[in-house]
């Protein structure tokens, strides 16, 4: 086994599985690829180290606590749109309702002719009225 | 707790039970913190997005059909979210030159008091060999090597084949060793 062969063959090596004589009898003759071995075990001892570190106990109940919390915000943000809505609405139908109150009340076209007409009737004969007023005064 | 069980605790769940989440996440929280560990190399972060999952696991637990076993599905989640994490995360450094994560990312894992400099060097080496690799190679690296699964399930949440699963780990062994490799060189 040469060196390349060796760690081709350390990249395939599972935990615990025997590597073989050859392998053996390699890592014993060549110091470079014994350091690489040495080197890799040691990385995947930190690896396993880093693997085993166990998970806070509380942590589940911050799960769940979190969980409460979206929840929660799912319901006041459909609180919220619901309000929005309403409001909203309130003010579409106020809009439409001021529309359609003042369509009934403003006058048809028949009134507004005969309203002018009447008017202006008016102001012109309180004129007149007035001028014949002060013309019979003045006899 | 077999996978019959947890299908009676997901219908339960899907059924608006959210305690009967609490055993589900009880059962594989210490598996989920490991994939992240394994992705993140860092504890506080890494107990944030075991979080994170549950939580999206959980919204997402209606779009669960028992097509695959329930922890398939929850692994598959943690490992996209944790491979999400590390992109916007790499943004994130781009976009602010933000050096905060990353001397928090230094710091690592809570050691021992009496951990040497030996030690410390060994860990800086992982960190830059497994920034190496590619998603795929990481993806299949950290649930082999932390998460402990065997080729067949790693294939089952990652959905390809058993021989792919081999060539990644073997790729990705592969890299480590250069590192190591080149650090020797260097020393």
């Amino acid at each position: 086994m040469n060196c390349v062969e060796f760690e081709i063959r350390l990249a395939k090596l599972k935990s615990g599985e025997n590597p073989g004589d050859e392998f053996i009898k390699h890592r014993n003759q060549c110091a470079k690829c014994t350091k690489l071995a040495n080197e890799v075990e040691g990385l995947f001892q930190l690896i396993e180290v880093d693997a085993s570190k166990t998970v806070s106990p509380f942590l589940s109940t911050r799960i769940m606590a979190a969980l409460d919390k979206k929840a929660m915000e799912v319901h006041i943000s459909i609180q919220k749109a619901w309000q929005i809505a309403a409001v909203s609405l309130a003010l579409i139908a106020g809009f439409n309702l001021a529309l359609f109150m003042d369509y009934r009340q403003s006058p048809t076209d028949a009134d507004s002719v005969l309203s002018e007409y009447f008017f202006a009737g008016n102001a012109g004969m309180e004129i007149e009225n007035n001028w014949l007023k002060l013309s019979t005064d003045e006899d | 707790m077999t996978e019959n069980t947890n299908a009676i605790i997901v219908e339960k769940v899907k059924q608006g039970d959210k305690e009967a989440y609490r055993h589900l996440v009880m059962r594989y929280q210490q598996k989920v913190f490991q994939t992240c560990i394994g992705f993140l190399q860092n504890e506080a972060d890494a107990e944030d997005l075991t979080q994170e999952i549950f939580i999206k696991a959980y919204q997402k637990i209606e779009s669960f059909r028992f097509q695959s076993a329930f922890s398939t599905w929850l692994y598959r989640i943690s490992v996209n979210t944790c491979v999400n994490f590390l992109r916007k995360q790499k943004v994130k450094r781009l976009l602010f030159m933000d050096s905060g994560n990353q001397s928090k990312e230094l710091k690592g894992v809570s050691e021992p008091a009496d951990y040497s400099i030996e030690r410390e060097e060994q860990r800086r080496m992982l960190r830059t060999a497994l920034k190496e690799l590619t998603t795929m190679q990481r993806k299949v690296f950290v649930l082999s090597q932390y998460h402990d699964l065997s080729n067949k399930e790693t294939a089952e949440v990652l959905e390809i084949s058993e021989k792919a699963v081999e060539s990644l780990l073997f790729r990705a062994r592969m890299k480590l060793q250069k590192a190591v490799k080149e650090r020797m060189t260097n020393d």
